[in-house]
Formats: structure tokens, sequence, C-alpha cells
């Protein structure tokens, strides 16, 4: 169900992953000052058109996801629960209370509830259509200094081998007779015991390994350092940055002059 | 002529780690002349890796300790300069191929040392093209650092060490790590590197027959010490009783004749069938890693898998435990089916060994250790305290037994890794390269243990690479080759079918 | 030899090894919360009864670096890893995991003499840093007070696992040689289920102290209105000091689902209050917004003469707000909890 980046040749994915990142981080925040449900159905749909125009079937599968939808609709209970208020659509009777089912909770649900999918697709996206090697070097030229940006790199080199190591660790518990399927929670409290400690020693031995390779090769050394990778920044990546910087900021002066009513939610009662 | 500088000097020095009392070298006294190819050997824990990591400068930067005594190479002393300054006079390539990779691609971690230089990026680019030249590995070149096979991965790291342009090049155990195929292919770079260019270059190495062709001189050394120095065929020859006394495994010695050894512990008249795989086919990630494969083992039996990685071998094992299961025919234990019983009833009667120790250590003293499995499976405590101190004392452990486990040297946790799996008696043993790091005295004991085991009438399968060992102790050789049994015979018959095969890298030491 | 940095390259590997494996586990983390759901029998929840096993990765971080902001960087790389690494939760993972990192920072250094009590407490706020962003964003929890009890369930799971886990391991690897030894006041450390369970109720009791003052008790007054938009002079009305403009109405309620009789309100009308701030002519309507965001609009054309006011006590409980009665208006208009008029 975890998102991964697949190479391909879509105009999202030639994009420089900077660009990426900061419509991703914009649109994230600017998506709070927005309380509206057209205006984020609206967003919501660009998304699924989107997703749909770059193929991305694994995004597709995630939409459809029981963590996507059970999240979202908890999402959306609480809020109506919590935000009484207008009109009173129908009321559900418990023991002692009933919760009334009114028009402000579910204007507040739907908008928190869109909101939560619309960064989760968003970002759904951005991880399909970028090579995180690249996203890393891409943020070391943009100024992360490179000590920091190798962080990434490293970790990055890192993750299928622990995730390797990681079965092998559970292979070897099941070899010792540990049932790591076991119920109760002496089971799970043991099998992540287990599981953690030799993963543990293993990260920290690679760390020795590799001081001596990277301090060996004059890693920090200087300042700054030369960069065979070069970033492509094309026209339409001029595009998206200027349009998702106007509308940010559009948002944010709106938000917060006033001068321009940013759609909220309103709730009459008549 | 001009004179020949020494590009290592190394006057008394003395090192010892922080948490440990005894000195890891201890008067070092030794001159490496610019252009020589210097191997060093020893028994482990001489503390043959310690002296590269002093030559390296890594002693006193990077490893804490107490240090005595002075190092200079390229004319700089180690202790004084800037790391930055010795990293251009001298590289060092580590045994393990995985961790010391640090980035993404080929390119990138051979660019990764000149772009630390801040050189322009022309120079770079041209070091990147020369320095991968030189290890014939041009046509890996963009390629995912994950995906290489070992042998590929040890050739990038010299290269980028090479991408240095350091006048001293130190190779520790870099083979160490590898199946024999890729042994041979990065011992080839070396070699075309000793010609090609006018580097010194110091070789760590136990696998003498193969690197001492190479060397201009061979250094032994013993508990901290250099205890022979001179040309390699010299010091073999004058020393060669003491060197054995050391535990150091010699070369065969030249028109010797190989010896099929099983000889004193004979495989049973009867076979009682304990392992049984037929038509196994299996795969995972959509690819099918076993093709057809049929294999039979017997009580009392050691059979010895060899072949390159990536041919099956472990894939094969796990099946016998039931990690994996058959995706096409059968595979029974014990005559227990591994489709129908549970990995744990399985690993009851067989006792599977991983390669790497950290993946396999759970508790936290060498006793409790060896006493997991067996507690796990709920044989009584007394029953195992009795059993678990005894294999300890077998394999030389029992005075560690209330030491940490993680503290214990590498070959120290392999046979720990052994006794863990012998309290609760499994009727079958997977070993995954139950060899590595062992010196050739603890190899021997270890394999007397193993025929002990096998007398009482245990299977015993072994993946390993370390072929003379296969062919000197196991009753069978069987050779994978693409996800295929390629061989299945007893030694000497095996041998001449790899033979035939052209796979020389897979026949004993000393045969041509 | 020391660094020329602060985090040399061996503390900076340290952090990105352990980020790419917690990374890595976060999978296995979410499978021990699913687990732990399906023996409690609930379908949701253990989400944040495990965060203290995301916590720990950052607190290995800080231990063994020993350097201050280890956490919190390590946070936001662990964060990264997550991200690009298909976290459903998207970007918002980056913010929880620099915001636990935060915690766990904020937890440990005061009282790292004691490590146990410092990995416990790193581990609590770290775990409620979890649930509190998830607060922030999306207002996961409803009100404050579910809000405060999930928190608090939050950080003492954080606390007991993260403080469990990260000491155990440390521990371990100190024992092992791998991580160096450090000196320690022993007498605090060594980790007893009692002396556990005395420091949880503790730290318990006195975070829900701190989170009951700074959150629930010193909120704005209550009594103060707030006036803005198109009036001359925008201000703060602190109610009580208007009780002699206060006017009294008498009204019966009709809501959709909530009918009372006629009867007496007293408070201060809206109509003095429009006057006393000289909303501009042009102005023709007023938001009379609540606390909590809910609001209702009202033309002021109908609402002038119609003897709408502010009143402080409550029909239905004791409790202190100040809610709008609005006569001749349907119960829904009547906004409780209201906090500020807003005036275009």
């Amino acid at each position: 169900m975890r998102i991964r980046y697949e190479p391909g040749t879509t105009f999202v994915h030639a994009l420089n992953p900077m660009t990426k990142l900061a419509a991703l981080v914009l649109f994230s925040i600017g998506i709070f000052l927005v309380a509206s449900i057209p205006v984020e159905a609206v967003v919501f749909l660009s998304l699924v058109a989107l997703i749909a125009l770059i193929r991305a079937r694994a995004i597709a599968s995630l939409l459809a996801s029981r963590f996507l939808l059970s999240f979202t609709v908890l999402l959306f209970l609480v809020q109506v629960v919590f935000n009484a208020g207008g009109a009173v659509y129908f009321s559900i009777p418990l023991i002692l209370f009933s919760i009334p089912v009114t028009a402000h909770g579910v204007a507040v649900g739907v908008v928190l509830a869109l909101r939560f999918v619309c960064i989760i697709l968003a970002s759904a996206i951005f991880v399909f259509t970028t090579d995180p090697g690249e996203l890393a070097y891409a943020l070391i030229r943009a100024g992360v200094p490179y000590r920091y940006g190798f962080m990434l790199v490293t970790a990055i080199r890192f993750i299928p081998v622990f995730e390797a190591e990681a079965g092998t660790v559970r292979c070897a518990q099941q070899a010792r007779g540990l049932d790591i399927d076991g119920k109760g929670f002496r089971a799970l409290l043991n099998s992540a015991r287990y599981t953690l400690m030799p993963l543990v020693v293993s990260a920290l031995s690679k760390v020795d390994v590799l001081v001596i390779s990277m301090e060996g090769r004059a890693f920090g050394v200087r300042p700054r350092r030369t960069s065979l990778r070069e970033g492509r920044f094309t026209l339409t990546d001029a595009a998206v940055i200027v349009l998702a910087i106007l509308v940010f900021t559009l948002l944010l002066y709106f938000a917060f002059t006033g001068q321009f009513q940013l759609p909220q939610i309103v709730t009459y009662d008549d | 002529m001009k004179p020949v500088l020494p590009a290592v000097s190394i006057k008394a020095l003395s090192f010892s780690f922080f948490n440990a009392d005894r000195r890891a070298l201890d008067g070092i006294d030794l001159d490496i002349p610019e252009g020589q190819f210097v191997a060093i050997t020893g028994p482990s824990g001489c503390g043959k890796s310690t002296l590269a990591m002093a030559i390296g400068g890594y002693i006193p930067h990077v490893v804490e300790g107490r240090l005595e005594g002075s190092v200079e190479v390229g004319g700089l002393r180690t202790d004084r300069a800037r790391l930055a300054d010795l990293s251009t006079r001298v590289g060092i390539v580590q045994q393990d191929p995985e961790s010391q990779l640090c980035t993404l691609d080929v390119d990138d971690e051979v660019a990764f040392g000149p772009e630390n230089l801040a050189l322009p990026a022309d120079e770079v680019r041209a070091r990147v093209g020369r320095s991968l030249a030189l290890v014939d590995a041009l046509h890996l070149r963009g390629r995912n650092i994950y995906e290489l096979s070992g042998g590929e991965k040890q050739r990038v790291a010299i290269a980028s060490i090479l991408a240095m342009a350091p006048g001293v090049l130190i190779l520790d155990e870099p083979t160490s790590n590898l199946d024999p195929t890729a042994t041979a292919e990065v011992l080839a770079a070396v070699a075309k590197l000793r010609q090609a260019t006018g580097l010194t270059i110091v070789v760590i190495e136990h696998k003498l027959d193969r690197v001492m062709p190479l060397a201009d001189r061979l250094l032994i050394m013993d508990r901290g010490r250099i205890v022979l120095d001179g040309r390699p065929a010299e010091v073999l020859r004058q020393y060669r009783e003491r060197i054995k006394e050391m535990g150091i495994r010699l070369p065969a010695e030249p028109g010797s004749r190989w010896r099929c050894a099983p000889r004193d512990h004979p495989a049973p008249a009867e076979c009682v069938e304990t392992v049984k795989v037929q038509g196994l086919r299996s795969g995972y990630d959509g690819r099918e890693v076993l093709h057809d494969v049929n294999f039979k083992a017997c009580g009392g039996e050691i059979v010895g898998i060899i072949g390159p990685n990536g041919s099956g071998k472990t894939t094969f094992l796990t099946h016998l435990l039931g990690i994996r299961r058959p995706g096409q025919g059968s595979v029974a234990v014990c005559g227990m089916d591994t489709r129908a019983v549970k990995v744990s009833r399985l690993a009851r009667s067989a006792g599977y060994v991983f390669q790497n120790p950290n993946h396999q250590i759970f508790e936290r003293t060498v006793r409790g250790e060896a006493g997991f499995a067996c507690d796990n499976f709920g044989i009584g405590r007394e029953t195992c305290d009795r059993r678990v101190d005894e294999e300890l004392a077998r394999f030389g452990l029992l005075d560690y037994a209330d030491r940490h486990p993680l503290g214990l040297s590498f070959g120290e946790k392999r046979r720990l890794n052994l006794c863990s799996v012998l309290p609760h008696q499994p009727q079958v043993l997977l070993l995954d390269e139950p060899f590595v790091g062992q010196d050739f005295f603890k190899v021997a004991v270890m394999m007397d243990e193993l025929q002990g085991l096998k007398r009482e009438g245990k299977t015993i399968l072994m993946v390993s690479h370390d072929i003379d060992m296969v062919y000197r102790h196991c009753d069978r050789v069987v050779l994978f080759l693409d996800g295929r049994i390629a061989v299945d015979d007893a030694p000497e018959a095996a041998r001449t079918r790899i033979a035939a095969l052209g796979m020389n890298e897979y026949l004993p030491g000393g045969c041509p | 030899m020391a660094s020329k940095y602060y985090f040399s390259t061996r503390d900076l590997l340290v952090i990105a090894v352990l980020a790419a494996l917690g990374g890595v586990l976060s999978t296995y983390v979410s499978y021990l919360a699913n687990m732990i759901n399906h023996l409690v029998g609930v379908p949701f929840g253990a989400g944040n009864v495990v965060a203290g096993l995301h916590v720990l990765w950052l607190l290995l971080m800080i231990a063994i670096t020993r350097k201050i902001g280890a956490g919190l960087i390590g946070g936001a790389l662990k964060g990264f890893v997550e991200f690009i690494t298909g976290n459903p939760h998207g970007l918002v993972v980056v913010a929880i995991s620099t915001i636990e990192g935060l915690g766990a920072e904020l937890g440990y250094w005061p009282l790292k003499k004691y490590r146990t009590a410092a990995y416990m407490l790193g581990g609590g706020l770290g775990a409620f840093a979890n649930v509190l962003v998830f607060q922030l964003l999306y207002n996961s929890y409803g009100n404050v007070y579910l809000f405060g009890i999930w928190g608090g369930l939050a950080f003492v799971s954080g606390a007991v696992i993260a403080g469990y886990f990260t000491g155990g391991i440390m521990e371990n690897l100190e024992d092992a040689g791998i991580v160096r030894r450090e000196k320690q006041k022993k007498s605090f450390l060594s980790f007893s289920v009692p002396k556990a369970f005395a420091l949880v109720l503790a730290v318990a009791i006195l975070f829900s102290a701190i989170y009951y003052f700074a959150l629930v008790q010193v909120r704005e007054d209550p009594m103060v209105i707030h006036v803005t938009g198109k009036v001359v002079e925008p201000k703060d009305y602190y109610l009580p000091t208007y009780k002699s403009q206060y006017i009294t109405v008498n009204t019966p309620m009709d809501g959709t689902y909530k009918h009372y009789p006629a009867q007496d309100y007293t408070g201060l009308s809206i109509d003095f209050i429009l006057d006393d701030a000289r909303a501009s002519p042009d102005a023709t309507k007023i938001d009379v917004v609540a606390a909590d965001g809910y609001y209702q609009t009202f033309n002021i054309t109908d609402l002038r003469g119609k003897g709408l006011l502010l009143n402080v006590s409550d029909v239905e409980s004791d409790a202190e707000y100040v809610r709008l009665v609005a006569p001749g208006f349907a119960g829904g208009m009547w906004v409780r909890k209201v906090n500020s008029i807003k005036v275009y």
C-alpha cells in the first residue's frame, strides 16, 4: 500500500524535485487557509485528475485503502460530534444523551476530511514522481549544508539494506523458536525487543565503517564541494513555482487582511 | 637511479582500544618503500586490521584509544596531520563491501572524494573515468549501488579510493565477504593496479595462496607484533612449521597432491533420509530463483554447498527451515512437509545459523544467548543449562559465559551462533558460512566438533566460500549454478566434474 | 580528536542510519499497533500507544551522540525518510517527527543525569507531540478534553515504552562495548517496575497539572468580547464593567430540538455595543463569533430593536460563558461562548 517512487516520463516526473517540494509545502499550508467544501472538492478532483493523468495506479489504490478510508471517516465523525451547531439534520440517540448531527458539524467534518485527503494525495503524487536521491542532491544544491544533505543520501542508501536485514532478523527469530506470530502483550513485547536490538547493533556497526570510508575521502573538509549532478530547471519549473507562490501569497494576504473574504464554513439556520 | 623513499614509516607503534586492556599493536617498526606490494597476514585478532587503521591515520583520528610511537605516510605524521591531508596520500578499502559505500550510484560514489576536495568538475569527471577503468568497472557507470554484487561493490570501493589519487592503497581483507568468483574478480583488479600504477599497495589477507603471487613482501603478525618479514616464498620456505603453529592456513605446497579427507570419518553405509527435496521451484519478487531442484541428505552426512552468490544457495537453505515455501515440488525435513508445519516446529528439528552474527544475537549474556532457542522450545531449564554449558565448553566459549555476546570477536560470535542451535539437539544443521573469521586452529576445532555431531547421526549442510574446507571435510560437494544443482557428488568426483565445467575458482587450492 | 564541527561525521552518521532504520521499521511499528488493537478489540487507537517506539530512535540519537539538537534534526530526517518511503500521512509526517524530536529533547536534557527518567520524560513528551500535531492540524480529537485524555495516554505510554526500550538498548550497547559507558548517577538509574510506575505517575500528575493550567484554565477571559470590523472604535468589552447598561428581555427559545419557555435574560444589548463602538453607517451585517470558530451572521437592520443581548449565565449549567440571546431568532442562532463580534 505504501507509495514508492516509480520512474516515469510524465511532466510531473520531469519537474525539478525542489519545484515539487516547494509546491507541495505551499499547497499543504495553503489548504489550511481555505475552509470551503466547494473549493476543496475542486482541489480534490484536480488531484484525482492529475493522478489519472500520470497513471499512478498505486495512488489510486491508496485512495481505496483501509487506512485512508477509516482515518477519514473517523476524522469526520469526531468533527460531527464535537462541532454541533446550526440546523440539526437528525439525532443519534444514545442511552444517556443523543448526538445531534448538525449542519455545522457536517460542514466542519467534510472540510477537515477533505483537507486530510488532499494533503495525502498531493504527498503521494510527490513521492510517486520524485527520485529520493535526486531530491537529496537538489536540497544540497538549494542550500542545505552538504554534510546534512548527505545524511539524507546515506539514509536513503541504507533503506533497502535495512529492509533486507529486518527480514533476516525475523527469519533468525523463527529459526531460534521464537513464535513471531504470537498473540498477547508479552509476545509483542518480545517481538519488539528481539527485533530492535539486533538491527540497532547492525546499524551502528555500519557507522564504524562509514566514518572511515567518508572521512577517508575528505568528507567535511571544505565548506563547499563540487557536484557532478546538475539540476535541470525548465520553464515548466518556473511556471509551477510562480503559480504556487502567487496562489499562496494571495491566500495569505486575504486571510490576514480580510480584504477579500476567503470562503469559510457558513451555516445559516433559516 | 633515484633513492627509493619509504612511503610508510612506522616507529615503535603501540595501540590499545578504549575498551580493552590488551595492546592491539605492540611495538611495531616498519618501513614500506614506495611502489612495494606488501601482504600482511596473521591469525584473527593479531592486529593486522588495527595496523591498517594506523597507517591510514584513522588511529588516532577516528578510532579512540591510546597511541604510542609514530606513523609517517608520504612525509606526514598521521597523528599531527589533518585527516583531510592524509586522505590524498593514503586510502583504505575495507572488508565489508556493503557498509563502506555511502551514496546511491556508482558515479556518485567514485566522485565522492574528489567532490569533497572541491576539485573542478572536469577534473572530477576525468578521475571517475580513470579510476573505474583501472578496476575494469567502466560498465558499471550509472548503476544503482544497491543492485551491485559484492565483487562489483568492492571494485567500486577501490575505484572510489583511487579517485583520491593516494600514494598508498590499503586493502583490508577485501575479499573475505566475497564468493570465490568475486574474489577472483577483485584480486584480478588488484593485480592490474599493481601493473598499471606505481602505487604502494598493502593487502591484508588470510587467503594467502591468492595474494602470494602478487606480493613483493610478506609480513606475518601475531599478538600485535610483526613476527616474520621477507620475500613471500622465502618466508614460507624457512618458517613453514612456525607459521602453521600460529594457526595460519598455508597455501598448498607446490607439487603436493590434493588430499580428499573424509576418509577418517566415513559416511554411514545405510542412509536414514533426513532431507528430501523434489522438483523444487521457488522464487520471490516475481522472479524464479530455484529451478527444479532435487536433493536428499542422510543422517551422519556432511554436505558442502558451494557456488557464486545469487545462485540460490541461501534461498535453498531457507526452504529447509520453511522460511520460504516451495512454489512447486516439495521439501521434507525429518519427514515433515514444510508446507504443512510451522517454522517454529521445523526449527526444533533443523538448526539454522545465518551469515551475519549481528542479525541473530538476541540475549545479553553468552550463556543466555546459547540457551535462547532451548528455552523457547520449552525444554526444561535444567536440561537446557546443562547442555548449554557443554556446548560452550566444546567451542571454547565457557570462559565468556557471563560476558555480553556482542562484545565477543567476530570469530567468537560465529562459534556462539553455532552453539546457540545445538542445545535443543536438532537432527539437521543448516550452516551459512560458518568459517568466516575463524583462524586455522578454530576451523580445525569446529570441524572436529562437526565430525562428532556427524557421528551422532546428524545431517550437516553448510554453505561456504571456503572451498578447501568443503573438499577436505564434506562427504558430498554440491555446486549451485543459476538456481540449479549443477554438481552433486563425492569430493573426488565433484572435483573432476567442476573442473570440466571450467569453474576453477571452485576447485580446491593447489589444483590446476 | 575534536571535530571542527558541532556534529562530527560520526554523529551525523549515527543520526542518519538510525533515521533510516526507524523509517524502515515504522511499518513494523504500525503492525504492532494493529496487533494491540486486535488484542484490545477496538479498530483503532493504539497508534498513540506505540508512538513511544517512534520516539525511541530520536532518544537513541540523543543518547549516543550526546549532542543537543540531535533529536531535532534526527526527527526531521526520520520524518523525511518516512515521507519519501511513502508514509501514508504524506508531508505531515515530517512535521510530526520533527515535533517528536523537539519533545524528546525537551524531556531528555533537563534530566540527563538520571537517564532512565530522561528517556521516560523524553519519550512521553515525544509521544504527546504526536497527538498534539494531529490535534493542531486536523482537530483530530474534537474538543480539548478528549485531546487532554488522549494526550495524557500517549504521554504515559510513550514514557513507558520509550523509557523501557531506550534504557534497555543503551544498556545493552554499553555492556557490549559498542557505545562508551557514560559515568552516571547510579541511584536513579536502575529500572525497576515500582520505581518506573512511581515516576510515570509523578510525571503524569505534573503533566496533567501543567496541561490543565496552561491549556484549559488560562485561556482568554471568557467575559471579554472583541468588537472589530467597520467600527470607529474597535474595542474589547469586559462585560461586568458594563453592568449598569444591562437590559432584560423575556423570550422563549425555539431550537430544532430544544425548546425553552419564555423567561427573563439579562445582559449587555447588541444595540448598545454597536452604538458604543460606533458602527459605521454603511455596515450591513455582523458576525457573532464563538471561541471555537462557530459563528452566525445577522443583518444589522434585522436585529436593531429586537432586544438581542449577550447573557452571561447559561440556562443549562452553571458554567460562566457569554451566550447570545436572540429573541425571535431560531435556537441555532443563539451563539454560545461568544468571543467576538465582527461588523462589516
